[in-house]
């Protein structure tokens, strides 16, 4: 999800301000205020509570630390695993070519833009004790559920695509000719690789590194599902001090740790990517088949190996949700196999015509409605802001980090901070939108700045001397041009709402679960039905973000690259 | 010493090179003359085992290279803007070579200085090559390459980066570096003032053949075609018909009948391309045969200063260099001394 802001990094345009102080000022206010009431004053309101001496005891220190020591832990595993796929993945596509080449390239781009739930209910259908694989092994001979592996493996999964792209790309635009002086200049090729290729790599690897440890520091959904609240990350344990301890204090210290470690990862990796030199490539690297058998080998194995890996998941989970694979309740007899739409036919029942039992499509309505409001108050509040932003002056030079911000704050920090600010609406279901909208705004103004700035104000000034008004240069000039990005922000808020799990797991009221919080739900609760159901929401909350994902993809202005 | 025989390559399906052979001797600087698309700077990637050859084979002293690595060929290359380590210093990447051959420290410190020295880049040691001007970076390429002291040495249009000042300076020190250390060298480049300057012998290839092969001044004296008169702009190429008059061998041309020795080769009816090229244009024309000439008389149609001398556009399409500027509109008479080009 991070892409598109990644893509706005760097990027600075360089007209001068036009408008008025005042003017500027208007555009921001909006914002501002958001951002000063949503995140700004929540975070103080975690600071003060973390700060307090009564919070600070030993007990609680010795805690945060064992904590921190797990995050940072499997943090630095998860990374490393993800560097042993990935690397051999961006030698693979960055050097050879082979058939199925950009089909692959794309497959493993898909999970990072995936919601967690998703993915977490993808492995759970592969690897889960009512999974695919529970058919071919003996029950009790293996667990995946509930072990760090399980974890691990999801972050490699999600995170994989970081390295090929980062790195792969840098290696794709080294030029070749540097290794080719090297070897005339008597390296073979394993010091072409130690003395040339990897210190010229060196920042990219460093900033791939950084990023990837930094998602897999913070990451939640996957490791609550999959995981278990036993292994207790900074954020689940978050998760767990405010929602189940009801322990605010401790959770605010814990947030506010999370809060600084974001920090200081984030600085390290602008500082890399400001850095970080690419060796200039006048000629890219041509790709090429494989030549000789252990190239040959290579390439085989790894795209075989990569297509399973991204392929797998991803495919038993629909799957998974339109098949019987296990005996129905009450009936201890022989295991059904077969195909069934009995999942997504009990999403529209009340079953057990409780109060508190909420139906799936309910949740799916709930869902689309934050999604919706999520898209309407993050354009309202990003358009003015990236019209402002398009044209910087020093006082959007400023302003700007300011909306980078929230996103160092992770999606349960923001709920937190919600929940010690806003305790009075917690009743309420704005909360949900309103958070959604602090976690979109900053993707959301990344994608409209460009394309305003894009506009020539030629083509302004040729309208207005032709005679059009300034409403009519609006709709003729930059209308046409902002609409696909308008839509494209939109896709994208809609989507990120829609799968957006941690902040929405600590505001929900029960009788208001949004569509990752009611999977989630249904994924901790025995009964094949349950899992069934889950399998099911789970299948169209991918489908819907799928088609968001294509549909940007397809919005994407021309030139605007990668990361 | 290197011998290169019958070399095929094609490139994206279309020929590059067909069957291209030649050699090296010790101590010689052979230059590649082409224009860009003949196939040259893949000529020297095959030789530097950077690329195979479809077929033919590369071999040094006799001995086929076909299984040696480029990094075993111990062939030396400066590339075409220079591809130095952006990583590493000026030391660093002079030394890179000597590392790479696991020489002991003292070793590598005297070569480094040595090859330094060389290339007039005393006391550049620690800079980075980022920092360095285009003239500085061609130099630091090159005392790369110098420094592992190769057995062949090889340079792919080395110069095209820089303006002529530069260039002439550099290739007055190339002249001087190549004649010390007699080290054999192959040099490609699409210019021929960079050729004439360096070369003992040049082989012209044109469409992945070599058309010609000689000393600069052979090639200068007697070019094998019209493609070569014309690619290193000697003078006019004319169109002629042979005929016989009054038992007289002549050409028959658009600007007259000429008489050219070579005519009696010919039988009358066929069609050869002449060299139509003017007095101070050809530096041997003073002592050709009178007889192989042709008066011309034209309009002037465009002068151009070109050094010591003007380039004469006539009427009529001829050009010819004269020592004096004559007025645009003006008719005058040129004499060109013709000279048969054996085909196009």
């Amino acid at each position: 999800m991070s892409q598109s802001l990644l893509r706005g990094f760097g990027r600075s345009a360089s007209r001068r301000a036009t408008g008025s102080l005042g003017r500027r000022i208007l555009l921001w206010l909006p914002a501002l205020a958001f951002l000063s009431v949503f995140f700004f004053y929540p975070l103080a309101r975690i600071l003060g509570l973390s700060l307090s001496l009564s919070v600070l005891t030993a007990e609680n220190l010795g805690r945060a630390a064992g904590v921190l020591w797990f995050t940072f832990y499997q943090a630095l595993l998860s990374t490393l695993l993800t560097f042993a796929l990935g690397l051999p993945s961006a030698i693979l596509f960055a050097r050879f070519e082979f058939p199925g080449k950009s089909l692959l390239r794309a497959l493993t781009a898909v999970p990072f833009m995936l919601p967690t739930v998703v993915v977490a209910a993808g492995f759970n259908a592969l690897l889960g004790p009512r999974g695919w694989l529970s058919l071919l092994l003996p029950a009790g001979s293996f667990q995946f559920t509930g072990t760090l592996g399980a974890i691990l493996l999801a972050h490699v999964f999600y995170n994989t695509t970081i390295v090929i792209r980062i790195v792969g790309n840098a290696l794709a635009h080294l030029d070749p000719r540097l290794e080719q002086a090297a070897r005339t200049l008597g390296a073979g090729s394993r010091r072409v690789w130690s003395e040339v290729t990897l210190p010229l790599l060196r920042g990219p690897l460093l900033a791939a590194g950084l990023l990837v440890f930094l998602f897999d520091f913070t990451s939640f959904g996957v490791i609550l599902l999959l995981g278990g609240a036993r292994f207790s990350t900074l954020e689940v344990e978050i998760y767990i001090q405010a929602l189940q301890m009801l322990n605010l204090p401790l959770a605010a210290l814990l947030s506010l740790i999370q809060l600084l470690c974001t920090l200081v990862f984030s600085l390290l990796y602008s500082r890399v990517v400001e850095r970080s030199v690419v060796a200039i490539a006048p000629r890219p690297y041509h790709a090429h088949p494989a030549g000789g058998i252990v190239q040959k080998i290579y390439v085989a194995t790894l795209a075989l190996l990569l297509a399973a890996f991204f392929v797998l998941p991803l495919f038993a989970l629909p799957l998974r949700s339109v098949t019987r694979l296990e005996a129905d309740r009450g009936e201890r007899g022989a295991v059904q196999y077969g195909l069934t739409s009995s999942y997504y036919q009990e999403l529209f029942i009340n079953r057990r015509g409780s109060v508190f039992y909420v139906p799936p499509v309910q949740a799916a309505r709930n869902s689309l409605l934050y999604a919706v409001s999520t898209v309407g108050l993050s354009l309202a509040l990003g358009l003015p802001a990236a019209s402002a932003l398009a044209r910087p002056s020093r006082l959007e030079r400023l302003l700007d980090p300011l909306l980078i911000l929230p996103l160092g704050a992770s999606a349960v920090t923001l709920g937190l901070g919600f929940i010690l600010s806003f305790h009075r609406l917690l009743a309420s279901p704005l909360l949900v939108p309103l958070a959604h909208t602090l976690i979109a705004l900053p993707f959301v103004i990344r994608t409209l700045q460009p394309a305003i700035s894009s506009i020539p104000d030629r083509l302004r000034h040729a309208a207005a001397t032709l005679g059009a008004s300034p409403f009519r240069v609006w709709q003729a000039v930059d209308w046409p041009i902002l609409s696909r990005a308008v839509l494209s922000a939109s896709t994208f808020a809609f989507t990120v709402s829609l799968g957006e799990f941690g902040a929405a797991t600590l505001l929900t009221r029960p009788d208001y679960p949004t569509l990752p919080v009611a999977i989630a739900r249904f994924l901790s609760q025995p009964g094949g039905l349950n899992y069934g159901q889950a399998m099911a929401m789970s299948t169209l909350l991918m489908a819907l973000t799928l088609a968001g994902i294509l549909l940007i993809e397809k919005l994407r202005l021309p030139g605007t690259g990668e990361f | 010493m290197l011998e290169a025989r019958n070399l095929f390559k094609t490139y994206e399906d279309a020929p590059l090179l067909e069957g291209v052979s030649f050699s090296v001797a010790s101590g010689e600087t052979v230059c590649l003359l082409g224009p860009s698309g003949s196939g040259k700077s893949t000529l020297l990637r095959i030789i530097a085992g950077l690329e195979s050859p479809e077929s033919g084979q590369v071999l040094w002293e006799g001995e086929d290279l076909a299984s040696t690595p480029p990094h075993l060929r111990d062939f030396g290359l400066v590339f075409q803007d220079y591809a130095l380590f952006p990583h590493l210093t000026v030391a660093e990447n002079v030394a890179f070579g000597l590392k790479m051959r696991d020489l002991p420290k003292e070793e590598t410190a005297s070569r480094l200085t040595e090859s330094l020295s060389m290339v007039d880049l005393d006391g550049f040691e620690g800079r980075r090559v980022t920092d360095l001007s285009g003239g500085e970076q061609q130099r630091v390429a090159l005392a790369r390459a110098l420094a592992p002291r190769p057995r062949l040495l090889m340079f792919d249009e080395p110069l095209g980066a820089l303006d002529r000042t530069l260039k002439d300076a550099v290739l007055e020190q190339l002249r001087l570096i190549l004649h010390t250390t007699r080290v054999p060298a192959i040099y490609v480049t699409h210019d021929q003032e960079e050729a004439f300057a360096l070369a003992d012998r040049i082989l012209l290839l044109h469409e992945g053949r070599i058309v010609q092969a000689g000393t600069p001044a052979e090639i200068w004296r007697a070019p094998a075609s019209a493609w070569v008169a014309r690619f290193l702009g000697m003078g006019n190429v004319v169109q002629g018909t042979a005929i016989s008059r009054d038992g007289r061998a002549l050409f028959q041309t658009e600007f007259g009948d000429v008489s050219v020795h070579c005519a009696d080769r010919f039988k009358p009816g066929d069609k050869m391309p002449l060299l139509f090229r003017s007095g101070s244009s050809s530096p041997y024309g003073k002592n050709a045969d009178d007889q192989d000439g042709v008066l011309v008389r034209a309009r002037v149609e465009d002068v151009v200063f070109d050094r010591e001398r003007f380039k004469v556009e006539l009427q009529g399409g001829l050009f010819a260099y004269l020592d004096d500027a004559p007025k645009v509109g003006d008719e005058i008479s040129v004499a060109f001394q013709v000279e048969c080009l054996d085909h196009d």
